[in-house]
């Protein structure tokens, strides 16, 4: 039998040679032909443009599997600022976004898909639908895509469980700027604080905002309107990756005299003056 | 650019070793921004690797704990013999290391603008550093505080008149505790016309900003096609009056780049203009502002304040006030669709 499954394994693995010609197309690429049933199968999703294009969207389909768990890692990826982020529905993953300047060469990297819960002798295939990139033309031509379906099958006998093959993430998400900003198109002119990072490693997962020093983070979505309009306090954004590293940006109140900082140390003054006179009475009663 | 980018081949590694305290080293790879293809044994941008050549980057550096790396077909890293030995137990701790600090992971980008200019520089869309290019038009900034991973940089200039050129754009894999050297980015000249229509017969003036005394080639694009060359003046200002005579009725578009030595610049924008029956002048302020298209909020840039904006209005009803912006500032068919986003990823100035 298992002489059987190495024939397959090396018939296969030149049958999934990936296809990759850098033409205009999505295409996946996994380390492995042939994965276990309690491996998880990491599916990197990849895209070749001879042409520069600032605009990627599309449509993952994950079937042959009945009830899949897939988790995203957007680590690293060309794409820089998500229009939809990706996001599983089903069998089905949408994504779309840009990046500025234009991107164009092959292979480049948008996201990988870690799928769990098949059983022995499935036979996952993934493939595209509707993909589309926008050229880098400034009036947004569109480019129909094709894509190379990747066909992944499940053995009894295989086991990649033991190897951890995700590398381990130790370092923050990308420095950042939050910009606060007022303008009339977004909520009735309110102050907004924008904000949006990368991760190097494993992606990013979420973002946290606290407003002033006595605040707590809660998390959040840019663009996030403050709570504090009068932009007294100041602010705490929080990038969280995947692996849990944090990259805190601090934004300063905009409010220049009487803000958190200085009610903070006028306070103090207070208090440490208040203490000394305190203490000089009481040595001199 | 991209076309450039492919079609010129020169890639420089000089990797040397510093022996530091501790046999730490500190690597310095030089790669030029004129790249070859993938298969070429030499690392190119948008490549993280080719063939042996995998630019000091190993599974450690890359975050494993050992194992061989190796480059793939796509010229990308393969991870597949790297691993991450977790338990195994045992092992008395090592002795103590003796303080050992962790090289230094930067990037330093030199080429070429404008004299006395703005030059910005992008990193991942985010706007990151300005300097002010030489008299000689050249310029060099360090970029610090990097993690391993594919980066896109992008570098733009802009002109005396304010008008900003197209980005030179690249993306390139950093290995924590390198230093990466880019040379040769040349970004391309800006552009501008003194008349968005010209009565047919006219001259029409095409200038612009680059480096000094290149030769400039400009494309007047029609049917045919001109292509016609000037010499920049020691100000790197450029000037073609050009007959529209030699046009049709109807629409054409201009765009340039230039060449000094062997070194030679992608094509910028192209601007638009119509040949008709008169004459439609055009003043500075009119190039800055189509300069500015996709900058919602009115700050002159484009950026992540603008790309929120447009996010916000993204699969819903415009209101009466941002219809008017979107027609304006977009492409005007009173929604916001990824059309949007690419004219906005287009005209992006971080």
């Amino acid at each position: 039998m298992k002489k059987i499954i190495y024939i397959f394994i090396f018939l296969y693995s030149f049958l999934n040679i990936p296809l990759s010609v850098f033409a205009v197309g999505f295409f996946f690429e996994t380390n492995h032909a042939l994965y276990g049933s309690n491996d998880t199968v990491v599916v990197d999703v990849l895209l070749d443009s001879e042409d520069i294009v600032n605009t990627i969207s599309g449509t993952i389909q994950v079937e042959g599997i009945e009830d899949p768990k897939i988790s995203i890692n957007t680590g690293n990826s060309s794409i820089l600022f998500w229009v939809d982020k990706p996001e599983v529905q089903g069998n089905s993953i949408y994504f779309s976004g840009i990046t500025p300047g234009g991107i164009q060469g092959s292979a480049l990297f948008l996201f990988s898909l870690e799928i769990r819960g098949q059983n022995p002798d499935d036979e996952l295939r993934i493939s595209t639908e509707g993909g589309s990139v926008l050229l880098h033309d400034g009036i947004g031509t569109e480019n129909k895509i094709n894509s190379i379906d990747k066909k992944i099958y499940i053995s009894e006998d295989i086991n990649f469980s033991q190897e951890l093959n995700n590398p381990v993430d130790a370092e923050k998400p990308e420095d950042f700027t939050p910009i606060i900003t007022q303008d009339e198109n977004l909520y009735d002119g309110r102050n907004v604080l924008v904000f949006a990072t990368q991760d190097k490693g494993v992606g990013i997962l979420r973002y946290e905002v606290k407003e002033g020093y006595f605040g707590s983070f809660q998390e959040v979505q840019s663009p996030y309107v403050l709570k504090d309009q009068k932009l007294f306090k100041t602010i705490f954004v929080k990038a969280v990756d995947v692996a849990g590293n944090e990259r805190i940006s601090v934004v300063h109140p905009q409010e220049k005299i009487f803000d958190e900082n200085f009610i903070l140390i006028f306070s103090i003054l207070i208090v440490v003056i208040v203490s000394g006179v305190v203490v000089y009475r009481k040595k001199h009663q | 650019m991209y076309g450039f980018i492919t079609k010129t081949t020169s890639l420089l590694l000089i990797i040397f070793y510093l022996i530091a305290p501790n046999n730490l080293q500190a690597i310095t790879v030089e790669i030029s921004a004129t790249v070859g293809g993938c298969g070429d044994g030499v690392i190119g941008i948008g490549e993280q690797c080719d063939g042996s050549s995998l630019g000091g980057a190993s599974c450690v550096s890359l975050g494993f704990s050992s194992g061989t790396l190796s480059c793939s077909v796509s010229c990308t890293f393969n991870t597949s013999s790297c691993s991450n030995t977790s338990g195994g137990g045992g092992g008395g701790g090592g002795g103590g290391g003796g303080g050992s600090s962790i090289p230094e992971t930067n990037v330093v980008l030199t080429g070429r603008a404008y004299p006395l200019s703005r030059v910005s520089i992008l990193k991942d869309g985010q706007l990151i550093v300005t300097t002010i290019a030489g008299p000689d038009s050249k310029f060099s900034v360090t970029v610090s505080g990097l993690s391993t991973g594919n980066y896109i940089f992008s570098a733009y200039g802009e002109d005396d008149d304010g008008i900003i050129s197209s980005p030179f754009t690249f993306p390139i894999f950093i290995s924590s505790g390198v230093t990466t050297s880019i040379g040769g980015i040349f970004i391309a000249p800006t552009i501008g016309l003194d008349k968005s229509q010209v009565r047919r017969g006219d001259t029409i003036s095409i200038f612009g900003q680059t480096t000094p005394n290149s030769e400039v080639t400009i494309n007047v694009n029609s049917e045919p096609s001109y292509f016609v060359t000037e010499e920049a003046d020691q100000d790197g200002a450029y000037l073609l009056n050009f007959n529209s005579a030699l046009l049709a009725y109807g629409s054409h578009s201009a765009k340039s780049k230039s060449q000094i030595g062997n070194e030679i610049s992608p094509f910028g924008n192209a601007l638009g203009f119509i040949v008709g029956d008169a004459n439609v002048f055009l003043n500075p302020s009119d190039l800055q502002n189509s300069a500015r298209k996709a900058d919602l909020n009115n700050d002159l840039r484009v950026n992540l304040v603008d790309f929120s904006i447009a996010a916000f209005w993204y699969k819903r009803t415009l209101s009466q006030s941002f219809s008017l912006v979107e027609a304006q500032k977009l492409n005007g068919d009173n929604k916001i669709d990824l059309i949007d986003f690419s004219i906005m990823a287009y005209h992006w100035t971080g």
